[in-house]
């Protein structure tokens, strides 16, 4: 059959104005350049901690990570002392926040009733918006003399035989430091968590109930292990996040240089001590030098939360389950059903 | 009738088991409780100190200077906040979106999964050592400045608002991209008059959000403006112009200027508290809206 | 304006009758999905101004094929199409063919009643205001809900959600906004499989009405649906390849009357009279 097309032959090409056309590659052009600068900003970042730190580096090498010293007037500088105070309030900060943590988001995804489920959910979510200034200070002025007054006390007289629980009892020191973080640290982990426990399928919290566990065993049987990689995850965040506060820690924990093993003594660590020197840096290799203590804080934290994220990328499925894209949706209906 | 020859009443190892299981949803319940007294104490303990020290003063005095410096109100602090948070959402909102179109509409999978890793990893990297960079970028040769701690905040923010962007941008059906295509629409007017406005709701909560965490940052902002230097009370973002947070981190270890530092400390918490509650609360609703 | 001469030309020039005009020609059309082959080797061709149902069993590829028409499988990044698809003469998927502007002619209605969340209003003006048919922009809208049947039931609420209407009624303000951009095929995938009969019914009488102005296609798993609407009938069915993968291949095309009452072959003639599928 011979049709003849003669004058209405549609032309594809003419009609579309020239924006329209261009639309396309301009505007994957521009989020691609925003986007690309989200990566740049992060490989900026690493680069100025490194050639910020240079002058530092070539004075005092690694050696800077084992030496204790930080002594403006000689001009010597170590981060050991701080790297141990960053380790040993966040270490001490999730071992209290992880259980506790975990805790609240069984609660909030098992056992409480459902009409305050969002309402606590949403309180516990708001001591993580709390300012760290504003958490600092109270943390100094009310927390402090509470940690003084009774608890430092308390744990001298029923745990004084240990070395961590001996000296003299003050407002501000490890022991506030890691009690501020532990506040900080606990929504986080915990609001992490409980979005992995809704993920849980129901199904599997009924089978084990089906099977007459109770409902602590359906948790240890089947909730804890289903979420494990990441509640990991969720633990390893929390542990960047506690490495990273600089402010309230900067206004609990005394800053004083070395290693103490009391938990009463003052400490510092390597964010406190940055946040801290901040008007007294005079010299180069001082400012340098406080430069690459935020390398190395750079370091801890990538290392922290690339780790997490690869954690929490394979279980992590759910707002991406549920929009599949557009691609997938389409090359289903078109291969299986339609 | 016969006896049954069994109970379905607890006994035994099953009583045993329960009370294994009612311990720790005791303990459970325990550790909610003890995270929401925590909330309820910092409040409470803080309301308290500040609300004394609260007038009309101090929202809309500068500083005193002279004899008395602890008279006069905080208004020059929260000019500061105001303009350094405001230049920062400028930078960040579009950035933010643009990247979270970039990765939910037009992105391969591949590379939205790299900018995707690279927004979270900058979101877990400690916020002072972004401001120790903007330090050795920025202030080291220009000087201290507003603009300086607006970057550094944007620099905070621009993870945030993408993720959030993001996901609501995701929530918005298929169908509807479809719908518009299918009318002989570009794909880039598409985006833009279908996408966007749909998830419009969500990308303002998700700011709403990233300014609220950004008005209560300080560590980003200690080398940047105004800190060891004397704050301008103006509100030129080229001064190094002073902010609540640093206020309080200033005033916190000065004689006299305790109840200072509770006012403001207050007016902070309750300008950031409220603001993540209700962008939170309206979050979860236009989730629900746009899911259902 | 050239959008309006091109309809005002549909309307002249009808051609003889008994001699239809093919809209669409599909040559050995095939779609591969990445590695797989969905549709193999159709070849149809799809007449002016009647309506062509699309029938057959789930996994025939039939909406792959009526996604095909208006390129819509473009957007699917592994989909692959070989053969030849000519609409009105010009090769679809020829060199310089504008998918956008294929869109534009062909419209869509889908399977699920997809209204943006914004006014009745602006669902129907939304193509039009994008592609810059603003002038009597009111007219337009009024009309094409006419068209669409829907205008008596939303003419004083025009201002409301249109996500407050009935699965029916948004159906029809689907099909009202996708002939507002005066396209010249109307394509339908599925359009009632989300509605309840009564809806059903209304959706296939606005098809009789539509069929005078334009060409449509309608993909339908609902058979009697396909005999009451539709001019012409495909008939698609699933071969299984040697490998154990399944296609789609067309069976069989012919006028309604025949493919339900007198099909040629017997995978049609099994699948109209319910024995599988």
């Amino acid at each position: 059959m011979e049709i003849s097309h003669a004058n209405k032959r549609p032309d594809f090409k003419r009609t579309r104005s020239l924006i329209d056309r261009i639309g396309d590659p301009v505007l994957k052009a521009i989020t691609f350049i925003a986007a690309a600068l989200a990566v740049t900003v992060l490989v900026l970042i690493a680069y100025e901690l490194i050639k910020g730190s240079r002058l530092a580096f070539r004075h005092f090498g690694l050696g800077f990570l084992t030496s204790q010293v930080w002594d403006d007037i000689h001009g010597q500088f170590g981060a050991l002392s701080l790297i141990f105070g960053t380790v040993v309030t966040a270490v001490l900060a999730i071992l209290i926040a992880a259980p506790l943590a975990i805790a609240i988001a069984l609660f909030l995804t098992e056992l409480a009733p459902k009409p305050v489920r969002a309402l606590l959910g949403a309180l516990v979510e708001m001591l993580a918006s709390i300012p760290s200034v504003v958490l600092g200070l109270w943390g100094i002025l009310v927390l402090g003399p509470f940690v003084k007054n009774q608890l430092e006390p308390l744990l001298g007289s029923a745990l004084g035989f240990l070395p961590f629980f001996r000296g003299a009892h003050s407002t501000s020191g490890i022991l506030t430091a890691v009690l501020i973080l532990t506040i900080m640290v606990v929504p986080i982990i915990a609001s992490v968590t409980r979005e992995l426990f809704t993920t849980v399928p129901p199904e599997l919290r009924e089978g084990a109930l089906a099977l007459g566990a109770t409902r602590w065993e359906m948790v240890r049987g089947v909730l804890l292990p289903a979420a494990r990689p990441g509640i990991l995850a969720a633990v390893a965040l929390g542990f960047g996040r506690a490495v990273g506060e600089a402010i309230a820690v900067a206004m609990v924990i005394g800053g004083q240089i070395g290693i103490h093993w009391s938990l009463f003594a003052f400490g510092d660590t390597l964010a406190a001590q940055n946040a801290l020197q901040y008007n007294g840096a005079d010299t180069n290799l001082q400012i340098s030098s406080l430069v690459y203590l935020a390398a190395i804080l750079l370091v801890i934290s990538l290392a922290v939360n690339i780790g997490a994220q690869l954690l929490i990328r394979p279980i992590d499925l759910r707002p991406r389950r549920q929009r599949i894209a557009l691609d997938r949706a389409l090359e289903a209906e078109g291969v299986s059903a339609d | 009738m016969a006896e049954p020859v069994f109970s379905l009443r607890t006994s035994g190892r099953l009583r045993r088991r329960q009370m294994v299981n009612r311990l720790m949803g005791a303990l459970a319940l325990g550790a909610a409780l003890l995270a929401v007294s925590v909330l309820a104490i910092v409040v409470i303990s803080v309301a308290s100190r500040g609300v004394s020290a609260l007038n009309l003063d101090f929202f809309t005095k500068n500083a005193a200077q002279g004899f008395n410096p602890t008279g006069g109100g905080i208004r020059f602090a929260i000019v500061g906040t105001v303009v350094i948070v405001g230049i920062a959402t400028l930078m960040a909102l579009p950035l933010g979106v643009l990247i979270a179109i970039y990765v939910s509409d037009l992105a391969s999978p591949r590379l939205a999964r790299i900018t995707r890793l690279a927004l979270d990893v900058t979101n877990g990297i400690p916020t002072i050592v972004i401001g120790i960079f903007v330090y050795t970028m920025v202030v080291a040769t220009h000087g201290q400045s507003a603009l300086a701690g607006s970057l550094a905040l944007a620099i905070i923010m621009v993870p945030l608002i993408a993720r959030a962007t993001e996901e609501v941008l995701l929530l918005v059906p298929n169908s509807q991209r479809e719908a518009s295509l299918a009318l002989g629409v570009s794909r880039w007017r598409t985006t833009l008059s279908v996408v966007v406005p749909s998830a419009l709701g969500g990308i303002l909560t998700g700011t709403t959000l990233a300014i609220a965490r950004a008005a209560g940052e300080t560590a980003p902002l200690l080398f940047l403006t105004s800190l060891g230097t004397s704050a301008s009370a103006d509100s030129n973002p080229l001064h190094p112009l002073q902010t609540m947070t640093l206020a309080i981190f200033q005033y916190f270890e000065l004689p006299g200027f305790e109840a200072k530092a509770w006012a403001a400390a207050f007016t902070l918490m309750c300008f950031v508290l409220v603001t993540s509650l209700g962008a939170k609360l309206a979050m979860a609703r236009y989730r629900k809206k746009l899911g259902g | 304006m050239e959008v309006i001469k091109t309809k005002i030309d549909l309307g002249r020039e009808r051609l003889p009758t008994g001699e239809q005009e093919a809209v669409f020609e599909a040559r050995d059309v095939s779609v591969y999905y990445g590695d797989q082959r969905a549709i193999d080797k159709v070849n149809i061709d799809i007449y002016r101004r009647l309506i062509t149902a699309i029938i057959g069993p789930s996994g025939c590829g039939k909406s792959t094929f009526i996604r095909t028409l208006n390129r819509m499988t473009d957007l699917v990044p592994s989909a692959r199409l070989t053969g030849e698809l000519r609409y009105r003469g010009i090769d679809l998927y020829g060199p310089g063919v504008d998918a956008v502007e294929v869109r534009r002619r062909i419209g869509m209605v889908f399977q699920k009643p997809n209204p943006f969340p914004k006014s009745i209003y602006d669902n129907v003006a939304y193509g039009l205001r994008i592609l810059g048919m603003k002038k009597d922009l009111d007219e337009r809208v009024e009309k094409a809900l006419h068209s669409a049947a829907l205008w008596d039931e939303v003419k004083d609420r025009l201002k409301d959600s249109a996500l407050g209407l009935s699965g029916g009624q948004q159906q029809r303000l689907c099909i009202a906004r996708a002939i507002a951009v005066e396209p010249e095929v109307i394509l339908l995938d599925e359009p009632a499989s989300a509605l309840d009969p009564i809806a059903t019914s209304a959706i296939e009488d606005l098809m009789h009405d539509l069929k005078r102005d334009y060409t449509i296609v309608i993909v339908t798993h609902n058979m009697q649906q396909a005999a009451r609407v539709a001019d012409m009938t495909a008939f698609f069915g699933l071969n299984v390849t040697p490998e154990g993968s399944r296609e789609g291949i067309l069976v069989e095309y012919d006028k309604t009357e025949k493919i339900f009452t007198n099909p040629s072959d017997k995978r049609t003639e099994g699948y109209v009279t319910g024995r599988f599928g």
